[in-house]
């Protein structure tokens, strides 16, 4: 506390010297003032605010395919009745940011995963047959079957570790769930 | 005649900055108590002798400032180590049982300002783990052991000790009696006073506003925090993207407030793979993952999280449970 105390003193003096000093430095060289180079010329200019807020909006149409909180209004293909074993792997940060097949972008924090066949924006229960545990994902993505025959779904970064797989690929169920009605 | 313009412009703002500095530098002393009870007196009416009674009874906290010495250095964890605090498979399962309780008031509050069941959820499990860690301390004591005794807060905690006398008033509530964190934050949503009389709403119509031990009021509250710092319903919070290394830089040392649009974000380098977005203003938003930096932009709707607490950790807590929670939630109802 003493600390403190002794710190807005000092800067109390201070404040008062260089307002001294800054009266003067409206008509003279400030050269003697250092002025902290915090204010950088910012790098871009903001956009014109001429433009009507209304045109910023996105039409309800696109609003339904981004990736976020109003994906579940979305409706969503069904997909129960779909059984299948094989193998998961997952995808990291090369893909962060990059589109996938069903126009949403990949997230390495996103519940997501691509498949060879399963409609796009349909839900399914993924688990990982060594442990038992089982997390839900959407497929948004598709894998290309030629490249890599052996895999059944390929998961994203925080559901493969969710169903901690990361370490290697590894034997999943992929099961099916209804869509909306 | 150009050299003398700018000298001048370099004085003039030079001269604002002290005026900044030293209004700053005023307003960090701690006033006496009896100036803040006179002061409550001639400009709202209290009764002076009731005041000093108060007052006379209030109890300062040392932890309180031992907490607020530790909470001022530094840039703080890095994501990932954030993240794993605040989102666990325990605080997403709360948050669907949550939602499922409390059902009507969620799609009530959603219909009525426009901000989705998942984030309300969110904010409230982030804050106070859905309900059960509201704090409790005395607000009064808590705002007052940090409005006249710790210097570098002492303005902003003077002001919420103001905010809370009025509402206690307004409210009639007795002073002594609320609870909240060590910062004086009260309730579900952990509301200073001051976010309490401006968004705070009665809700289910009982005639009071209790965000303490009334999930509806609490629920509807949070919603209209988020409505009054300008939700865009349906609009993206943060999407994930690529940028180019060497714009990196020039596009995080801008203002953190999504200022440009991404058709302009793009032309300096951004690489963000949506063109549908183009002309929604967004930032860039970097976050350190297990495995290795990532990108993001950061829309409106993540600015207006991060008005509720300003840390870029907080906001996307919030919105990666809310988005776990949904997840469940959606699957689980059908």
């Amino acid at each position: 506390m003493p600390n403190l105390i002794k710190f807005t003193f000092i800067v109390s003096l201070l404040a008062v010297m260089a307002n001294l000093l800054a009266c003067t430095a409206v008509t003279t060289t400030p050269t003697a003032i250092k002025v902290p180079p915090k204010v950088q010329s910012p790098p871009l200019a903001p956009s014109a605010p001429t433009m009507p807020r209304e045109v910023l909006r996105p039409s309800p149409a696109v609003q339904n395919n981004i990736q976020g909180v109003t994906l579940p209004k979305t409706k969503r293909p069904n997909a129960s009745g779909y059984l299948a074993t094989g193998n998961a792997s997952w995808s990291g940060l090369a893909n962060h940011g990059m589109k996938t097949a069903s126009g949403e972008i990949y997230d390495v924090y996103g519940m997501t995963a691509a498949h060879a066949s399963l409609p796009l924006l349909a839900r399914v229960r993924v688990k990982n047959l060594r442990t038992g545990k089982s997390v839900i994902v959407t497929i948004n993505d598709r894998v290309d079957k030629l490249s890599s025959s052996n895999l059944l779904i390929k998961l994203s970064y925080h559901a493969a570790r969710q169903l901690g797989l990361l370490k290697s690929v590894s034997a999943v169920e992929v099961r099916g769930l209804a869509g909306d009605r | 005649m150009i050299a003398t313009t700018i000298l001048s412009r370099t004085g003039i703002i030079y001269c604002f900055l002290l005026l900044l500095l030293s209004s700053w530098n005023a307003a960090a002393q701690i006033v006496p108590l009896e100036t803040f009870i006179e002061d409550m007196v001639s400009r709202h009416g209290f009764n002076k002798l009731e005041l000093t009674q108060l007052f006379a009874k209030t109890k300062v906290y040392n932890s309180i400032l031992k907490i607020m010495n530790r909470t001022t250095s530094g840039k703080g964890r890095p994501w990932y180590r954030y993240r794993s605090n605040f989102i666990t498979d325990h605080r997403i399962s709360e948050g669907t049982e949550f939602w499922r309780q409390h059902a009507a008031a969620l799609s009530r509050a959603e219909a009525t300002y426009g901000v989705p069941a998942e984030i309300i959820i969110a904010i409230i499990g982030v804050e106070t783990i859905y309900g059960k860690n509201t704090g409790d301390l005395p607000v009064l004591d808590a705002l007052t052991t940090i409005a006249f005794h710790y210097p570098r807060r002492a303005e902003f905690f003077r002001s919420e000790l103001e905010e809370f006398l009025l509402l206690t008033r307004e409210e009639k509530l007795n002073p002594r009696l609320p609870t909240g964190s060590y910062a004086g934050a009260m309730g579900l949503g952990q509301f200073m006073p001051s976010s309490f009389r401006k968004y705070a709403v009665d809700f289910d119509g009982d005639g009071k506003r209790d965000i303490w031990d009334n999930f509806t009021d609490a629920i509807g509250s949070v919603a209209n925090y988020f409505h009054g710092y300008g939700w865009q319903t349906g609009q993206p919070v943060i999407l994930a993207t690529q940028v180019r290394p060497e714009a990196i830089n020039s596009l995080l040392s801008a203002e953190f407030k999504p200022l440009f649009s991404l058709k302009q974000l793009k032309q300096q380098g951004l690489l963000f793979q949506d063109e549908r977005l183009d002309n929604q203003l967004g930032m860039l938003i970097d976050l350190e993952t297990e495995l290795g930096t990532a990108y993001w932009v950061g829309f409106e709707n993540f600015y207006v999280i991060t008005r509720y607490n300003r840390s870029e950790n907080y906001a996307m807590a919030v919105y990666q449970l809310a988005q776990e929670i949904a997840n469940i939630y959606y699957a689980q109802s059908h």
